[in-house]
């Protein structure tokens, strides 16, 4: 696709100032970018621009940048219908070990970044799957929330064994707490054959309903740039950095800039991608 | 057999696949091993009401891409694809 046609579709679907048009749905199955395993469709983007609530493409797509970011290697961003796929699908013994086999995770000395959603508990209520998203009811989506769990797979102090830390970061109160724990417990169990403490950490909150997304995203960037990993980290060291790179430098409400800087990234992708 | 007639012998190959979601229900498929799998969404889509850029399909617990082919995925007959659903989430007060 032409450069030009790709313009004419953004002004078209965002007007020339950005502000999004009602005639624009037309237009929201033309596929943007395919970036890795991620693919971004129009309608995704627009979920970015219009402030509206961000889905599991958006996130996986910035995890995925994230991953190609991580130079050390040691940083691990799991597909938000992954851990999905996970929790609800892999129950009998073999479907785990497929998934333990297959899954790249990391053995030893690695950290795991997972974007936690309120429905991706394994007790999934009949009925609800293929529910109405209302905010724009345009969609079929899931969930009404999202946070951020890392776990940390470092050796113990007598380094001869594996310990599995985690930590929880939530821009709503403690929302998501039980199925950050719910997952957190899955893979410590199977992946690791160890128990995991799930710590609920200081995290800055959300001032509207609609950026928990941006929020988790933010907070993956911060964590995973890290220098100088350790992975006996500990709880009041990532909430510190937490505060410094969202809090410090966006102040409150770091929404509108990080949604900013996404549109742009994918537009210019897209751009390159396509033309 | 010439390596042309069996290269057209294996291009329309057809094999059943079955699509599961996140309540177990199944939806069988039967496909050309190299019809992309783009198609197959689409379809699938369609047939439950709903956009295809609103669902994630998955084989082994890897995502699925929309221009991979079942030959490409190393697909046999009456395998399994899981589709997951979209996630949304944002939090209203």
């Amino acid at each position: 696709m032409p450069r030009s046609l790709i313009k004419s579709f953004f002004d078209k679907s965002f007007g020339e100032n950005g502000n999004a048009m009602a005639s624009s749905t037309v237009d929201d199955g033309v596929m943007l970018l395919n970036y890795n395993d991620a693919v971004i469709y129009m309608r995704d983007l627009r979920l970015v621009v219009e402030n509206d609530w961000l889905n599991d493409s958006i996130i996986h797509f910035y995890l995925e940048l994230l991953k190609q970011e991580s130079t050390e290697g040691h940083d691990y961003f799991m597909d938000p219908s992954v851990v999905s796929f996970f929790m609800q699908h892999c129950n009998d013994h073999e479907d785990i070990e497929d998934f333990v086999a297959s899954a790249p995770l990391p053995k030893d000395n690695g950290r795991i970044f997972i974007a936690v959603n309120d429905k991706m508990s394994a007790a999934v209520e009949s009925g609800a799957i293929w529910m109405q998203h209302t905010s724009r009811g345009c969609a079929t989506a899931q969930g009404t929330h999202w946070s951020l769990l890392l776990m940390t797979i470092g050796t113990s102090a007598s380094a001869d064994e594996i310990a599995v830390a985690a930590y929880h970061f939530d821009s709503h109160g403690e929302c998501n707490l039980k199925v950050a724990v719910e997952i957190a417990t899955k893979i410590a169990k199977y992946m690791y054959k160890r128990n995991a403490k799930v710590l609920s950490c200081e995290t800055p909150q959300q001032v509207n309903g609609y950026d928990c997304g941006i929020h988790v995203l933010m907070a993956a960037r911060a964590l995973a740039s890290f220098d100088d990993i350790d992975f006996r980290q500990q709880k009041l060291v990532y909430e510190q950095a937490l505060h410094k790179t969202i809090v410090v430098q966006h102040g409150s409400n770091p929404g509108p800039a990080m949604r900013q800087a996404i549109s742009d990234t994918i537009t210019s992708m897209a751009s390159k991608q396509l033309s | 057999m010439s390596d042309n007639e069996k290269a057209a012998d294996e291009g329309n190959e057809t094999i059943t696949i079955r699509i599961r979601d996140q309540t177990g229900e199944e939806t069988f498929f039967k496909i050309k091993k190299t019809t992309k799998m783009q198609k197959v969404f689409e379809t699938y889509a369609s047939r439950k009401g709903i956009q295809s850029s609103s669902i994630r399909f998955m084989l082994d617990g890897e995502r699925i891409l929309p221009d991979a082919t079942p030959k490409m995925l190393e697909m046999d007959d009456q395998d399994q694809i899981d589709c997951m659903l979209e996630q949304t989430g944002g939090r209203s007060f």
